[in-house]
């Protein structure tokens, strides 16, 4: 199909501009300075929270039990690597394995909830596994105090720098080349759902379940599997972060911030598309950076007002801010001489 | 055995019947109206033919095949396609895209390629294809119905459950949906609809269905029924609501062609149905001992000559 052709091109595009980024920034930053990197990563592990809420979303599944997906992930490789002598890598797959187990129960269980309903189910879920978690043994998955987990890459020291291991760590680029290749994959699945029957699926089953039901659509199908592909994206996320973090642990892991993020982005940047969460994320970790620099501490509640008043003008995010430019563009062109 | 049957159909909420043991069947290649008073059950019925309401009690056979307990899509596999009377298009999608998910869903094997060419053919037939592009929520009332029974054909239904496609059409409007419907059945498709407006009723059913408080109470073609005491007693009653009839008489009369054809029977069977009426409440008041047997006796006497002016 010619649409999806050129979505593929975008995407290819897009990995170059991802390929470029990393030296472009560390020129503008410095040699020394980690926080180029840590801001690429914050803007794409966002992009990935938020793509993959918004795939989900689609179905008219509008979850918040993101965090607990990304917790089992983060888990799943901690507690793999401390009870069985397996090989670094095995934790990232087995991580995937286990996410999309739990949203296939989880997205069964909750397969006749609705709207707010849906929604209560699912954070209770992401409290319920946390709570478990928790539980278990400690010899198992640590208790509160968490598990440390080992890194997948070695620290990168810079000759002359005095500076802690984690940020050795960070700078460590290959981090970020993991994230943007999962990033691609969450891209090409949101194109893949975009491009194929899933759309016409999907809408119908958020817009009128009933109907679509009677017009042959199975949704429960559907929705599950939104849930899963949804789900893959998270856990495999949660397990890099555990890696590049070093340790996970039940309140942090199982953070309600994950799931905020994921849901606020794809609204800021617009729902329902492909680029409207990548946009999204990647305006907001610039805009968070930028408001860190400028006001110190109290950066967050500028950071919570841009998000309101977005919300609140903006109703179909970035996407529909172009939308509202693009009449105005064409109609007056000789505007831009005119005084 | 019919292609569809129903047997004893029971739906109860809390205590309240809503439709008591209804049995019935659509042949292949029949037009089937349910009708009855707001409120007897008949959506309630469709409701339950198309899966979005469990039944509590009864069989619902298609093609021999029990389907009783399938899901709404299973169903709509095996051939019930559906439209609904409150029209609810998907409103971002256009008309194209809406029809399109009856032709990539409604079987469970459809290419892409497939669907494209089904739903052109769809839109031509429905007379949809000007608007293909437009989306879904700017239609008109009118277009809006088309694209409902669109999307249903879309799903290539052996039966199509129709629920009072004509409520809110203008006569003109209503005569243009007589036609698709006749269009569609003369493609093979059996008909089961629901309606209000009595003659088109009478123009397209070869059979009626009668249902009052969730019962079946007549059932034979449309002269039969409506010259039925108890249909008459169900739609003018011995309240004083008396809409339904008094508005699909109106509408005749508003239909010229109708009129012409007949409206020597029909403005007769005005006359009679009230004069019954009020001769039934009178025998009602009177002899309330066998009260079956005058209400039965009673109103054939009145309705006859409307059935003579027929022959």
């Amino acid at each position: 199909m010619k649409r999806a052709r050129f979505d593929l091109i975008a995407l290819a595009v897009f990995a170059v501009i991802l390929f470029f980024l990393p030296d472009l920034l560390r020129n503008a930053y410095g040699r020394a300075s980690v926080s180029y990197l840590s801001l690429l990563t914050n803007a794409v592990t966002l992009a990935i929270l938020a793509l993959s809420w918004d795939i989900l979303a689609r179905t008219g599944q509008l979850s918040l039990a993101h965090a607990a997906f990304y917790g089992a992930g983060a888990y799943t490789t901690a507690v793999l690597l401390r009870l069985a002598d397996v090989p670094l890598w095995v934790g990232l797959p087995a991580a995937g394995v286990v996410a999309v187990l739990l949203a296939l129960l989880l997205g069964v269980v909750t397969l006749r909830l609705q709207g707010i309903y849906f929604a209560i189910a699912t954070l209770a879920f992401t409290e319920v596994l946390r709570a478990v978690v928790q539980q278990l043994p400690t010899r198992v998955a640590g208790g509160a105090a968490g598990i440390n987990v080992a890194p997948l890459f070695r620290p990168e020291f810079v000759p002359g720098e005095m500076e802690r291991w984690e940020i050795a760590f960070l700078r460590n680029e290959s981090y970020f080349w993991l994230y943007a290749g999962l990033l691609v994959l969450t891209v090409l699945a949101s194109i893949y759902v975009q491009r194929s029957r899933l759309k016409p699926a999907f809408t119908a089953i958020r817009t009128n379940e009933e109907v679509a039901a009677v017009m042959g659509v199975r949704s429960a199908r559907y929705k599950v599997l939104a849930f899963m592909l949804s789900s893959l994206m998270v856990g495999l996320l949660g397990a890099i972060d555990a890696h590049r973090v070093g340790s996970v642990n039940p309140y942090e892991t199982f953070g309600i911030q994950t799931t905020v993020f994921a849901l606020v982005t794809p609204i800021f940047g617009g729902l329902y598309t492909t680029l409207g969460p990548i946009l999204g994320a990647g305006v907001l970790a610039g805009l968070e950076e930028t408001l860190r620099r400028t006001f110190g501490s109290g950066y967050l509640i500028g950071y919570g007002a841009v998000l309101v008043l977005a919300i609140l003008f903006m109703p179909r995010g970035l996407m529909g801010l172009w939308g509202w430019l693009e009449p105005r563009l064409k109609r007056r062109p000789p505007s831009k001489e005119a005084p | 055995m019919s292609l569809l049957q129903v047997e004893n159909l029971t739906k109860r909420f809390g205590g309240l019947v809503a439709v008591n043991e209804i049995s019935f069947g659509a042949e292949a290649g029949e037009i089937l109206a349910i009708i009855g008073p707001n409120g007897a059950g008949k959506t309630t019925i469709l409701n339950m033919l198309s899966g979005l309401l469990p039944v509590s009690g009864g069989h619902i056979y298609l093609a021999g095949r029990d389907i009783t307990r399938d899901l709404p899509a299973a169903r709509c596999h095996l051939g019930l396609g559906r439209a609904f009377q409150v029209v609810q298009p998907f409103p971002e999608m256009t008309v194209a895209e809406n029809v399109s998910v009856g032709a990539l869903f409604g079987t469970a094997q459809t290419s892409q390629q497939q669907a494209e060419a089904l739903t052109e053919e769809v839109l031509e037939l429905t007379q949809l294809a000007h608007l293909r592009d437009t989306p879904a929520e700017s239609l008109t009332l009118m277009q809006e119905k088309r694209l409902e029974i669109a999307r249903a054909l879309a799903t290539r239904p052996k039966i199509l459950l129709l629920d009072e496609v004509m409520a809110g059409l203008r006569p003109a409007e209503s005569r243009q949906a007589v036609t698709l419907i006749e269009t569609i059945r003369r493609s093979g498709v059996t008909v089961i609809f629901i309606e209000h407006v009595m003659p088109v009723v009478r123009d397209l059913a070869d059979r009626v269905v009668v249902v009052d408080y969730g019962t079946k109470i007549a059932e034979g073609s449309y002269y039969d029924v409506t010259r039925n005491p108890q249909v008459i007693e169900a739609y003018l009653g011995s309240s004083d609501d008396e809409d339904p009839a008094e508005d699909s008489v109106e509408d005749l009369a508003e239909n010229p062609d109708d009129a012409a054809r007949d409206a020597e029977p029909d403005a007769d069977a005005r006359t009679n149905s009230t004069d019954t009426n009020s001769v039934d409440t009178n025998s009602v008041d009177t002899n309330s001992a066998d009260n079956d047997d005058s209400s039965s006796r009673e109103p054939s006497r009145h309705t006859s000559p409307g059935q003579e002016d027929v022959r």
